[in-house]
C-alpha cells in the first residue's frame, strides 16, 4: 500500500499526537470563544475587517458539511475492508479533527456575521443555535472517539443526530440567503398565479403589496424586522417602525416611507438601501400615489376614479398579456387529428392549451351530425363558429352539451326565439353572436340566465333599438352591439353603368346599361338633356340605339339618393368615302394609321398616346375624300380630344368643302366653343351641319387655335389639335 | 432510363440528402435525449409545422387595407396647425437637421410649409383630431387606435413598400402573409391563407408587383393569391363547360394516381405538394362562389360599404370581399389601393381617393364589429411612408404638393386585441417624431405578437442563417395591445 506510506501520520505517529493535542486545545478554546460570543453578543460591535471575515461565512461552511459528512462515513467503517486498524482510526482522527476546526471557524464567522444589521427572525436564531452546536458535538465526539468506536450503537445515534442537525442547520441557512421556500418552488404546486381580473383588485391588495413584497418584506418582516418595522400586514404598516409613523399626509414629502424612498441611493438612510433590488419608477409612484391619496387598505381599483394617477398606473399593470388558464385536461390529440376534415376544423386555442376552438366551413357540406360528432371534446371546446351555416334550433340542443364554451357565434343560421332557451347550460358563455337570424327580444330575454354573459351581438334581426335599451337596462352586465341599420340611412347610388364595348354603332343597337344595385331603375335621355324619374325613358333590356345621340342615365331606387348622371356618346357609322388622304403629315409623334384614323370606326380615349388618335402642332388637319358615286351629304362630324393641360385645344374653325366636279364650294363652318380655365380633358365632338347637296368630292379643313388663351400657363404658345374619327351622314 | 435516374439525383440535393442523413443518426442517438441540441433533431422549424399560435392569439386574421403611394398624414390623422400659421414660410433648419430629401425636392431652394387645406376636427374618446376628408372614419374613432409615430427607413415607393410587406428593403424576402401563413397554417383548407386584392384610385398611382405578395425563400404553397378584379375573382376556376364536376374528380383522381407513381420513383415532394394544390383547387371549385357571392348580403350592407362595392374591382368590392375571405377563415387578406402619391395637386387628388376609401374602410370595421368578428380579427390601414410639412413645386393657398417623408407617418388598426386611442406624437412642425416612436420592425413585432407568435421564434433556416420578418431587431409595443 504505496499511497499508506505517503502519509505522515504513519511515519511520525509521535508527533501527530502532539500536534493533534494542540490542535485540540485550539478547538476547545474556540468553542469557548464561541459561546462567550455567543452570552456576550448584545455588547458585541463587529469592527469593520471583522466585519469581512464575518461575511465569509457562506464560503467556508462548505468545508464542515463535507467534512462531518465524510466523517460519518469513514466512522461507520465502510471504507475499512482490510485496512489496518490502528491506520484507520489515525485518518479517522484526522477527520474529526478537521471537522471541529472548520465547523468552529464557521460557526465564529456566522455569529459575526449575525451582528450585522438584519440578521433577526426566527429562521437566523435556529440556524445559529444549531450552528453552534455542531462544533460542540464535534469537539466532544474527538474527545470520546474511542468509547464512541467500540459501541456502534453510540455511534450511530451520535451520527444520526450530527447529520439531523446538519441538514436542518444548512437548510435554515439556505432559508437566510434564498428566501423561504426556495427549495420546494419548483414542485410546489398551489404556486399557481392567480389571475385577477381588473374589476376584482383591491389597491392595497393587488397593486401596492406586491410591490412591498417585492422590495420591502424582505428585511421588514416579522422575522426580520429591520428598524422594528413589520410591513407585511396593513396593522403593521400603520404601526410604523422604530423611527416613526410611515407617512403623514400633511407633511411636503408625504412622510418617512416617501422621503426615505426618494433620498439619493448613495445615501444611508435611502430604501431599499444601496445594493438590495431597488424599486422600479413605477413602483415609487404606486406608493407615492397611494400615500397621497390616503392610503385605503380596502378600496377596489374600480371605486377610483377614471382620470386618477393610481387607476391609469393600474390599469398599465393589469394590461401585461396572460396566459388564460383552463381547469380541463387536455383532449388524446389522436381524437382532435381524427375529429378533423377539410369543413370542420378543430385546433388548440394555441401550442400547448388544452382548449379548443371549433370553426365551420362549406355550409353546403354542413350536417347536424358534424356537431354531434365533436361530442368527445365537448370539455375542452371554449368557441365554436357556426357562421353561416344551415343550423336549427334541434342542433341547439347538442352546443348546450359543451360545458366550456365562451364564444359562439351563431350569425346567420336559422336559429329563432325557441332556440335559444337550450342554451342556459353555458354557464361560462361570454360572446354570443346572433346576428342576421331571426331572434327577437322574446328569445334574447331567456339569456338573463347566462352567468357569464357580457358580448351579444344582435345585428340584422328582429330586435329593435327600443329592445335593446330595455334588455341593456335589466342586463347590466352585457354589452349589446346592434350594428348598422341601413333602413334610417339614405346614401347616394352610384351610377349606371355602360356596358356597350363600341361607341361607333350600327342602327338598332342594343343599348347596355348596368346597375349592380339589386332593384335599382335606370331612366335615361338620348337628347343630351338630364334625365327625370318621371318623364325619362325607364331602361329594360329591349331598348336600342338608332343614331347618333348622347346617353344619359341616372339609377333610383327607394331609400336611396338618386345617382350622378352617366353621359355616353354614340357614333352611327357615316359614309366611308373611297379614298382619302391628308394634305399634310400629322406631327410625327402622333401620327396614328394616317387618315384612315379617321375612318375606321374606332374610337380613342383620353390617352392620346395610341394609334386611334392624331394630332397636329400648330399646322392645320386637311383631309380630302373622294366618293366613286355621289352621295347626298347633309352633316359632317368630327370628334376630338381637350386636354388643356397638354396644350390640346379645340380648333379655332372647320370648313367642310365639296363638289362634284374639280371645283368645290364652301358647305358649311364652325367656330368651336372654348373651354374655361380649369377644365379637365374630356373628349367633345364637332357637329356641322350642311343644307343637304350631292357631292362627289370633299375636304375638310381644321385650323388650330392660333395661341393659346391668356389664362393658360404657357399662355401665346402654338396649340395641339387632336382628332379620332370623322363621321360623313 | 438512364435520363431519369440523373433527375433522380438532382431531386436528391445536397441539403435533403444531409437532413435526411442527420435525422437518421439523431433518432438513434439517445444522448440527444439529454441534449436536445446536439443533433439539432428538434428545430423551430420542425416546431413550426405544428402550425400553431405559440401563445394564445389576440387576433386570428389580419385584414391589410394598404394605401399605396403613402397617404399624406398632415391632411388625414396629424393636425398641426402651425403649418397654417406659416404657411409659405421655410421649414426651419433645427427642424430638418439636415435630413436627407429625395432627388425630387432635393434640389429645391426653399420648402414652404404648407398647412393642411383641409380642416380637422376631435372625435371619440380618446379626442383624437380626424380630417374633414374622412367622416366615416371619423365615425368610428373608438375603434381605432391611431399610431402618429410610424417610420421607416427607406424614402421611395418601391423599398418602402417591399419594407413594409417584408421587413426588408432588399425584393426576396417572403411577405407578412407569407410568414403567418408558414406560421399559422390555413384555417379553411377550401381557400388560400394569403389573398391579396387590388384597386385604383384616380389620383397619382405607384405600381404594386407580385414580389410584395411573395412566399420568399418559404414554400410556394405560402405565395399569395391575388384575386383577379374582375366578376371572376379567381381565374380559370371555373371548369370549362365540357366538364362537369364528376369529370374533374375521375381526372383528378387518375391525375393523382400518375402522380403517386413518379414520387415513389423519385420521392420529390414537389411531386406531393402539387397534387394537394389540385385537391385544394378542386375544393376552391365550391368554396370560391360561395364566398364571392354578393347575391345573400343583406342591402344594409351595400349602404355600409357603398353602391360601389358591388362594382368588381373597386376599393368597396374588396373591402368587401376582404371581409367576406376573412369570415371564411383567410388568414391573411392583403389590399392595396394604389393612388396616394400626390406630388401636385394633392388637395383634389386626396379628396377623390378619400371619397374612394373612407367609407368602405370605416364599413369593413363596423361590419366585422356587428358580426362579433372584429375582436378576432386586425384590421390595418396605413401607407408605406408619409408626406413632407413642405411644399413640392409651386405652393398656393388651394393647391399643392407634398413629397415623400419616412420619418413620420400615421396608421391605424381595429380589433383583433388593439387597444383604440391615439399613439405617439410628431413635433408642432409634423416632421419628427416626438413621442413614441414605432419602426416598421416594430410594427411587425406587434402584428404577430397579436397573432400569438413570438416575432423571435418565427424563423426560417435559409442559406446557412435563421430569418425573421423582422430580421435582427422589433420590439412589441405593448401599449397598443388591449388586456
Amino acid at each position: 500500500m504505496e499511497f499508506r506510506k505517503s502519509l505522515p501520520v504513519q511515519i511520525i505517529p509521535g508527533v501527530m499526537t502532539i500536534r493533534k493535542n494542540t490542535v485540540f486545545n485550539i478547538i476547545f478554546a474556540g468553542n469557548c470563544l464561541l459561546l462567550f460570543l455567543l452570552a456576550a453578543e448584545k455588547y458585541i460591535v463587529v469592527p469593520a475587517w471583522l466585519q469581512v471575515i464575518g461575511r465569509m461565512h457562506p464560503l467556508i461552511l462548505h468545508f464542515p458539511v463535507v467534512l462531518l459528512l465524510l466523517n460519518i462515513a469513514w466512522e461507520s467503517g465502510i471504507f475499512r475492508r482490510h485496512a489496518d486498524k490502528d491506520w484507520y482510526d489515525s485518518i479517522g482522527d484526522g477527520l474529526l479533527l478537521a471537522t471541529a476546526v472548520t465547523s468552529t471557524i464557521t460557526a465564529i464567522m456566522g455569529l459575526l456575521l449575525s451582528r450585522e444589521e438584519g440578521y433577526e427572525g426566527n429562521t437566523v436564531m435556529l440556524h445559529k443555535w444549531g450552528g453552534i452546536l455542531l462544533p460542540v458535538i464535534c469537539m466532544f465526539w474527538y474527545g470520546l472517539r474511542d468509547s464512541l468506536r467500540k459501541k456502534r450503537l453510540l455511534y450511530f445515534s451520535t451520527s444520526a443526530a450530527t447529520l439531523v442537525l446538519l441538514i436542518f442547520t444548512g437548510h435554515q441557512g439556505a432559508t437566510i440567503t434564498h428566501g423561504d421556500q426556495f427549495l420546494t418552488a419548483p414542485v410546489s404546486k398551489d404556486e399557481q398565479q392567480q389571475v385577477i381580473a381588473f374589476e376584482d383588485a383591491l389597491v392595497f391588495e393587488h397593486l401596492v403589496k406586491p410591490v412591498l413584497e417585492a422590495k420591502c418584506i424582505n428585511c421588514h418582516n416579522s422575522q426580520k424586522a429591520k428598524g422594528d418595522l413589520i410591513m407585511e400586514s396593513p396593522a403593521g404598516l400603520l404601526k410604523g417602525g422604530r423611527n416613526g409613523i410611515l407617512w403623514d399626509t400633511t407633511a411636503k414629502d408625504y412622510g418617512l416611507m416617501l422621503r426615505r424612498v426618494h433620498l439619493p441611493v448613495e445615501d444611508r438612510k435611502h430604501m431599499p438601501p444601496k445594493g438590495k433590488p431597488q424599486l422600479t419608477e413605477e413602483e415609487i409612484a404606486i406608493l407615492y400615489h397611494w400615500v397621497r391619496s390616503g392610503s385605503s387598505t380596502t378600496k377596489r381599483l374600480t371605486e377610483l376614479d377614471p382620470a386618477d394617477s393610481l387607476r391609469i398606473l393600474a390599469e398599465m399593470k393589469f394590461s401585461t398579456p396572460s396566459e388564460p388558464v383552463f381547469e380541463f385536461d387536455p383532449a388524446d390529440e389522436g381524437t382532435v387529428a381524427s375529429l378533423n376534415n377539410h369543413y370542420r376544423v378543430i385546433s388548440p386555442l394555441a401550442a400547448g392549451s388544452p382548449a379548443l376552438e371549433v370553426n365551420f366551413f362549406g355550409a353546403a357540406n354542413f350536417t347536424p351530425k358534424q356537431l354531434s360528432e365533436i361530442l368527445p371534446v365537448k370539455e375542452q371546446v371554449i368557441s365554436m363558429n357556426l357562421n353561416k351555416m344551415p343550423v336549427n334550433n334541434k342542433d341547439l340542443e347538442v352546443l348546450a352539451q359543451f360545458p366550456n364554451l365562451q364564444q359562439l357565434i351563431l350569425s346567420f343560421t336559422q336559429i329563432s326565439d325557441s332556440g335559444l332557451a337550450f342554451l342556459k347550460p353555458l354557464t361560462r358563455l361570454r360572446q354570443l353572436s346572433l346576428s342576421g337570424t331571426q331572434v327577437t327580444a322574446k328569445g334574447v330575454e331567456k339569456l338573463s340566465a347566462l352567468p357569464a354573459l357580457q358580448q351579444l351581438y344582435c345585428w340584422n334581426t328582429g330586435i329593435t333599438l327600443a329592445d335593446i335599451k330595455s334588455l341593456q337596462h335589466r342586463n347590466k352586465a352585457w354589452k349589446i352591439e346592434s350594428g348598422f341599420d341601413g333602413d334610417t340611412i339614405q346614401i347616394q347610388l352610384n351610377a349606371p353603368i355602360v356596358e356597350n364595348a363600341a361607341q361607333v354603332i350600327k342602327q338598332g343597337t342594343p343599348l347596355l346599361l348596368k346597375h349592380y344595385v339589386r332593384g335599382a331603375e335606370i331612366r335615361y335621355t338620348l337628347d343630351g338633356s338630364e334625365p327625370d324619374s318621371i318623364h325619362s325613358l325607364k331602361y329594360d333590356s329591349g331598348a336600342e340605339i338608332s343614331s347618333t345621340a348622347v346617353v344619359k342615365s341616372k339609377a333610383y331606387k327607394k331609400g336611396w339618393i338618386t345617382s350622378p348622371v352617366t353621359t355616353r356618346a354614340f357614333y352611327l357609322e357615316g359614309k366611308r368615302p373611297d379614298s382619302f388622304r391628308l394634305a399634310s403629315a400629322p406631327d410625327p409623334a402622333y401620327k396614328g394609321n394616317g387618315a384612315a384614323t379617321l375612318f375606321d370606326f374606332d374610337k380613342g380615349d383620353l390617352n392620346f398616346k395610341t394609334p386611334k388618335w392624331i394630332g397636329y402642332h400648330g399646322r392645320n388637319l386637311e383631309v380630302s375624300m373622294d366618293f366613286n358615286n355621289p352621295i347626298e351629304l347633309s352633316s359632317i362630324w368630327l370628334t376630338g380630344l381637350v386636354d388643356i393641360g397638354s396644350h390640346i385645344m379645340p380648333p379655332g374653325e372647320i370648313q367642310v368643302w365639296g363638289g362634284t366636279g374639280s371645283k368645290m364650294t364652301l358647305l358649311g363652318k364652325l367656330i368651336p366653343k372654348q373651354p374655361s380655365k380649369d377644365t379637365s380633358a374630356y373628349q367633345t365632338s364637332y357637329a356641322i351641319p350642311i343644307k343637304p347637296v350631292m357631292v362627289k368630292n370633299m375636304k375638310v379643313v381644321v385650323r388650330p387655335l392660333a395661341a393659346l388663351p391668356k389664362w393658360h400657363q404657357k399662355k401665346g404658345d402654338k396649340t395641339w389639335i387632336f382628332f379620332d374619327e370623322m363621321f360623313i351622314y | 432510363m438512364e435520363k431519369e435516374v440523373l433527375q433522380h439525383h438532382l431531386n436528391m440535393n445536397r441539403r435533403r440528402f444531409l437532413s435526411k442523413l442527420s435525422l437518421g443518426v439523431g433518432s438513434v442517438a439517445l444522448g440527444s435525449l439529454l441534449i436536445p441540441d446536439l443533433f439539432g433533431s428538434k428545430d423551430h422549424q420542425e416546431e413550426l409545422l405544428q402550425r400553431l399560435p405559440q401563445f394564445a392569439p389576440k387576433a386570428k386574421r389580419i385584414i391589410y387595407l394598404f394605401q399605396n403611394g403613402a397617404p399624406s398624414q398632415l391632411e388625414l390623422f396629424d393636425y398641426k396647425p402651425l403649418l397654417r400659421e406659416q404657411f409659405g414660410k421655410d421649414l426651419p433648419a433645427s427642424i430638418r437637421m439636415g435630413q436627407r430629401l429625395t432627388g425630387m425636392t432635393a434640389g429645391q431652394t426653399k420648402f414652404p410649409l404648407a398647412g393642411s387645406f383641409y380642416d380637422f376636427a376631435q372625435y371619440g374618446e380618446s379626442r383624437a383630431w380626424i380630417s374633414d376628408l374622412l367622416p366615416h372614419t371619423a365615425a368610428i374613432a373608438d375603434e381605432l387606435c391611431i399610431i402618429k409615430s410610424m417610420y421607416t427607413e427607406a424614402i421611395n415607393h418601391d423599398p418602402a413598400l417591399t419594407f413594409f410587406q417584408t421587413g426588408a428593403q432588399v425584393g426576396n424576402r417572403p411577405s407578412m402573409g407569407a410568414w403567418l401563413s408558414y406560421g399559422l397554417g390555413s384555417e379553411n383548407a377550401n381557400l388560400p391563407a394569403f389573398c391579396v386584392l387590388l384597386s385604383k384610385g384616380k389620383g397619382n398611382g405607384q405600381g404594386v408587383y407580385s414580389k410584395l405578395w411573395t412566399n420568399g425563400f418559404l414554400d410556394s404553397i405560402h405565395q399569395g393569391v391575388q384575386f383577379s378584379s374582375s366578376e371572376n375573382p379567381v381565374l380559370y376556376l371555373n371548369n370549362h363547360e365540357s366538364i362537369d364536376k364528376a369529370d374533374r374528380r375521375k381526372m383528378l383522381d387518375e391525375l393523382a394516381a400518375l402522380n403517386d407513381e413518379n414520387y415513389k420513383t423519385f420521392g420529390d415532394p414537389e411531386i406531393s405538394a402539387k397534387v394537394q394544390q389540385y385537391e385544394m383547387a378542386y375544393r376552391m371549385q365550391t368554396a370560391v362562389p360561395e364566398v364571392t357571392d354578393l347575391s345573400k348580403e343583406p342591402e344594409s350592407v351595400i349602404k355600409l360599404y357603398g353602391a360601389d362595392c358591388l362594382v368588381p374591382g373597386t376599393y368597396a368590392a374588396n373591402c368587401l370581399l376582404a371581409r367576406k375571405l376573412s369570415e371564411n377563415g383567410v388568414r391573411f387578406v392583403q389590399l392595396y389601393h394604389q393612388g396616394w402619391d400626390s406630388h401636385g395637386n394633392l388637395p383634389g387628388e386626396m379628396r377623390g381617393q378619400c371619397q374612394d376609401t373612407d367609407q368602405a374602410s370605416a364599413a369593413l370595421v363596423t361590419d366585422l364589429k356587428q358580426r362579433g368578428l372584429l375582436d378576432e380579427t386586425l384590421v390595418i390601414w396605413g401607407g408605406e411612408f408619409g408626406r413632407t410639412n413642405y411644399c413640392q413645386g409651386a405652393l398656393t393657398k388651394e393647391n399643392y404638393g407634398r413629397d415623400h417623408h419616412p420619418r413620420c407617418f400615421s396608421i391605424w388598426m381595429a380589433g383583433g386585441g388593439i387597444k383604440p386611442g391615439v399613439y405617439g406624437e410628431t413635433d408642432e412642425y409634423g416632421y419628427n417624431i416626438i413621442n413614441n416612436p414605432v419602426h416598421v420592425h416594430d410594427f411587425h413585432a406587434t402584428v404577430l405578437h397579436l397573432m400569438g407568435m413570438d416575432h423571435e421564434q418565427l424563423t426560417f433556416k435559409h442559406l446557412g442563417r435563421r430569418y425573421r420578418l423582422t430580421d435582427v431587431a422589433g420590439k412589441v409595443v405593448n401599449d397598443i395591445i388591449k388586456a
